[in-house]
């Protein structure tokens, strides 16, 4: 790519970020109150867990309308459009088309991702980072300092997103060891990137999450995020983020607006993949990822959140 | 008698730690000095939204409050006003699970920020064992900061810093070489000596004694309670403690006595390390342990550099609570919350916390300058984080460090002259309000400590102004005739301070215990007034600094509005212990409970 395209891209996301920011700062959090927006062309608003804040905000300025958070189970209200993964939607709503993807990733610090892949025979893959669980640095091939190894996962009880990260580490049932491993948790996918980010290698060495959370602290925290290395497993379990709505006016507009091509393409910036094509454009250190499993059934779910439960 | 205040410490069984875990007061609640009067200003019409934060952040906290109020907030059509008060995090904690009183010091807080989120954890805690709902709830990261070791530079260096890997393992084999630093090569520097400070007040002493429990068991996160109960990790633990110079209620005694006897051209004869949060060492190193910002300062001529425990460290997290209290009303609580995303969201604001020495609550801003490498600091550590233990466990470690703490050896001397006899306040005497405070103290003391009880006047015993009333013994021995003999004091007579002061250290130095804490607590209303030349102050200060192995701390309690604060003053530093000040008498029992946090 050549310098002047990487400088026009690196600013049209830099902006588009800032928009972002400003759009959610203005965005009241308590998931009841509709912002005000003398501009909006659309008159229905848009809802968004954390993680998809940043591409739902650039989203949602694209658009002429704002956005705030999405709490999973709650109730938007009238008049706005949400976009959520179909297991955090209460039944109520009316779900719609699935509007983005993203798979299970892993976020590694990039000191430590060279010990795991000689200790792992050059892939940092889910089986690689089970064999480490229990295990000090000093026996993997790192540092004494280091301590031991220490991941981070977000809630499985709580959110889709944390369902899935779990469903990736348990596929083949509950690892040995990751109690004592298991020293990051959070409520949600976002906020477990934020702690990491935040406490850095102190508080977890990897983390099993969202590609879209590992991208979007990619772009906001580049001082700290650009030591994090991105692997994929394969296959893996993939979050599929649909749109829905509790009706009122300008809610189906919006709807069609937030399905439409020309949007679609631009979710890749964000580390978002689009529900029917490719992403392109997106940011520096995300890959290719693996293969999505098929969705959860009921009886799975049980088994797997009985197991979370289990383990906490 | 005046009736028993509830700041008094209790010691036994999980829910009466609980209570003892936040009634650490620290300094009292103080109002910011916003306004010309030292009260924080709220423009005429504009609802107040009060602050309780912690002392580290108040300096910050007030700039930004400033610069929030200054954009005109409004909600629902009423301007508001955010105003900073200063309450230490236990004894926010304390009036928060105890109810906050109305008596016009800080008014009770819409927003909390306690240094660490283990605090609001405590008061949820002990909330709920009343049957009460929790109210620290809704929180959000301001700013972090890590536990460190700051240590001198040429001691960290002799230890193999910075390359070398140093924890508490090797500060305990440290502390029981009896080689002292003549097992690094430097017998001139004498016994490891560690500041310290005690866990029921201060969050650095309660991260310290989380990280030595920690150590002692060889794990990062989970510690229960058979592993605080173990004999290896009590003895493990017993080991540290031996170090410590003395504890007390904040960092900055140990920080302030460090600087003064750099200064003094003695860097490294009043601690060894200090277990002090990491934003600190940039503060001491600028000269300025107290973080004023003021400008002209003159820098230690020997640095303070931090380490990282190898095993671990617990970092103060600094969460901003919105109280879900009865007192916070929607208003109120949507003010407090854009206040907090005021200071949390924006990184420009952010940056500011980097400036003062945290590392920013917004991951959006990178951990940088000052906290660096020129500052003895190191941005990439710390690499393991401990996990604070729940509350029931930590309840007990605080119970385990009340055992296996340095044991103590004091003498309280009182003063019982003529104007201890004056109006303190409420009806009692100043003495009436000393002997109160005396009593509640001593169950601050495990009964192994060793304590006395002198007084002095003029001319008690013969000629002497002093007169022995209990001498120092193992409390279980000595406490029903302390207390007795507390209840039957009376006030006349002079203040022969001098002499009295020397004779207690020197009845404290006759007996001198290595493996204790040797100190004297002195407490007068007045000043000097022994027979000349007894009230030559140089003289004492030359005698109480004039054994570097053996120091006996002297504690003055400078009490009501006449006593001499700069002699008394004096008298601390020659024995780089720490004045505290009771000028108001009815603050003295909440004082004298910090006094006796030293042990």
């Amino acid at each position: 790519m050549s310098n002047w395209r990487s400088a026009l891209i690196a600013a049209t996301v830099g902006g588009l970020i800032l928009l972002a920011g400003f759009l959610i700062e203005r965005a009241p959090d308590d998931g009841t109150t509709p912002p005000t927006s003398p501009d909006s062309a659309s008159e229905a608003v848009l809802a968004c867990p954390a993680a998809l804040m940043p591409a739902c905000a650039a989203l949602a300025a694209e658009l002429g309308t704002t956005v705030r958070s999405y709490l999973a189970g709650s109730d938007p209200g009238p008049g706005t459009v949400v976009i959520a993964p179909a297991g955090d939607i209460p039944a109520e709503l009316e779900t719609g088309e699935v509007a983005a993807r993203s798979p299970i990733a892993i976020a590694v610090w990039q000191d430590r991702e060279g010990v795991l892949k000689t200790h792992c025979g050059g892939t940092v893959d889910l089986t690689c980072l089970s064999s480490a669980f229990g295990e000090s640095w000093r026996d993997l091939g790192g540092l004494e300092s280091w301590g031991d190894f220490k991941l981070g996962l977000a809630d499985a009880a709580a959110s889709e997103a944390g369902l899935a990260a779990w469903r990736a580490l348990a596929s083949s049932g509950v690892p040995a060891e990751l109690d004592a491993a298991l020293r990051l948790t959070s409520a949600d996918d976002a906020e477990l990137m934020a702690d990491l980010l935040l406490f850095g290698t102190a508080r977890a060495d990897a983390v099993v999450t969202t590609e879209v959370a590992i991208a979007g602290q990619l772009q906001n925290a580049p001082g700290r995020g650009g030591r994090l290395v991105v692997w994929y497993p394969d296959p893996a379990p993939w979050v599929t983020y649909v749109v829905a709505t509790s009706g009122g006016k300008g809610t189906d507009d919006l709807i069609a607006d937030l399905l439409d091509g020309d949007l679609q393409s631009k979710l890749g910036t964000f580390g978002l993949r689009p529900a029917r094509s490719e992403a392109a454009g997106l940011p520096e250190g995300l890959g290719v990822p693996g293969i999505a499993l098929p969705d959860l059934d009921e009886t799975k779910r049980a088994t797997l959140l009985d197991a979370w439960n289990g383990l906490r | 008698m005046k009736p028993a205040k509830g700041g008094s410490v209790k010691r036994i069984g999980v829910v009466l730690v609980l209570c003892l875990l936040v009634s650490g007061c620290g300094e009292g609640s103080v109002r910011t000095t916003s306004g010309d009067d030292g009260t924080p200003t709220v423009p005429a019409g504009c609802r107040e939204v009060p602050a309780a934060v912690s002392s580290e952040k108040v300096t910050l906290l007030t700039d930004l409050a400033e610069a929030f109020n200054a954009t005109e907030p409004t909600f629902e059509g009423q301007c508001v006003a955010i105003t900073i008060y200063r309450v230490a995090s236990g004894r926010a904690a304390k009036l928060l699970a105890e109810g906050w009183p109305t008596d016009g010091s800080a008014p009770p807080p819409v927003l909390w920020s306690p240094a660490s989120g283990a605090w609001g954890a405590l008061v949820n805690h002990r909330l709920e064992l009343a049957g009460t709902d929790p109210i620290a709830n809704d929180s959000q990261r301001i700013m972090l900061t890590p536990l460190v070791l700051a240590m001198p530079k040429p001691m960290a260096e002799a230890m193999g810093w910075p390359e070398a890997d140093i924890g508490w393992s090797d500060i305990l084999a440290l502390a029981q070489d009896p080689e002292g630093w003549g097992a690094f090569g430097h017998p001139e520097w004498g016994p490891f000596r560690l500041g310290k400070t005690n866990p029921n007040f201060s969050t650095s002493g309660l991260s310290a004694t989380i990280a030595t429990f920690y150590a002692a068991t060889g794990k990062t996160a989970g510690l229960t309670l058979d592993d605080v109960g173990s004999a290896s990790v009590g003895a493990f633990v017993r080991g540290v403690e031996s170090a410590t110079v003395h504890y007390g209620d904040t960092t900055l005694t140990f920080l302030d006595n460090m600087l003064k006897e750099d200064l003094a051209g003695r860097p490294l004869s009043y601690a060894s390390a200090a277990a002090v949060e990491e934003v600190s060492i940039i503060a001491y190193n600028r000269g300025d342990p107290a973080d004023t910002g003021a400008e002209d300062l003159t820098p230690p001529n020997v640095p303070l550099v931090a380490i990282y425990p190898k095993e671990g460290t617990v970092f103060s997290d600094n969460p901003a609570f919105v109280l879900d209290a009865p007192w916070v009303d929607d208003i109120s609580r949507r003010a407090a919350e854009a206040f907090r995303s005021f200071v949390v969201d924006d990184p420009e604001i952010q940056a500011r916390v980097l400036e003062f020495g945290f590392r920013p609550g917004n991951p959006a801003v990178a951990v940088g300058d000052p906290i660096s490498p020129a500052n003895g600091l190191n941005p990439s550590q710390p690499e393991t984080e401990l996990q604070v233990p729940d509350p029931a466990v930590l309840a007990a470690l605080v119970d385990g460090w009340e055992t296996y703490r340095k044991t103590a050896r004091v003498i309280m001397v009182i003063d019982v002259s003529g104007s201890m006899g004056d109006l303190g306040g409420e009806g009692f005497s100043k003495l009436d309000l000393a002997k109160q405070a005396v009593a509640a103290s001593l169950d601050q003391f495990k009964s192994e400590d060793e304590v006395g009880l002198w007084v002095f006047s003029t001319n008690l015993d013969g000629d002497r102004d002093y007169l022995q009333l209990v001498p120092p013994a193992p409390l279980q021995q000595t406490k029903t005739q302390i207390r007795s003999s507390v209840d039957s004091l009376i006030a006349d007579g002079g203040t022969g301070l001098y002499d009295s002061t020397r004779a207690a250290v020197q009845a404290v130095r006759d007996g001198f215990d290595q493996t204790k804490i040797n100190a004297v607590i002195l407490l007068t209303d007045g000043k000097c007034d022994d027979d000349p030349p007894g009230c030559e102050l140089e003289p004492l200060l030359q005698f109480l600094s004039s054994s570097e192995r053996d120091v006996v701390r002297v504690f003055p309690v400078a009490y009501g509005a006449d006593a001499n604060i700069a002699e008394l003053q004096a008298i601390a530093d020659a024995t780089s212990a720490r004045l505290y000040k009771a000028t108001d008498p009815l603050t003295i029992e909440e004082v004298f409970e910090q006094v006796v946090s030293n042990f």
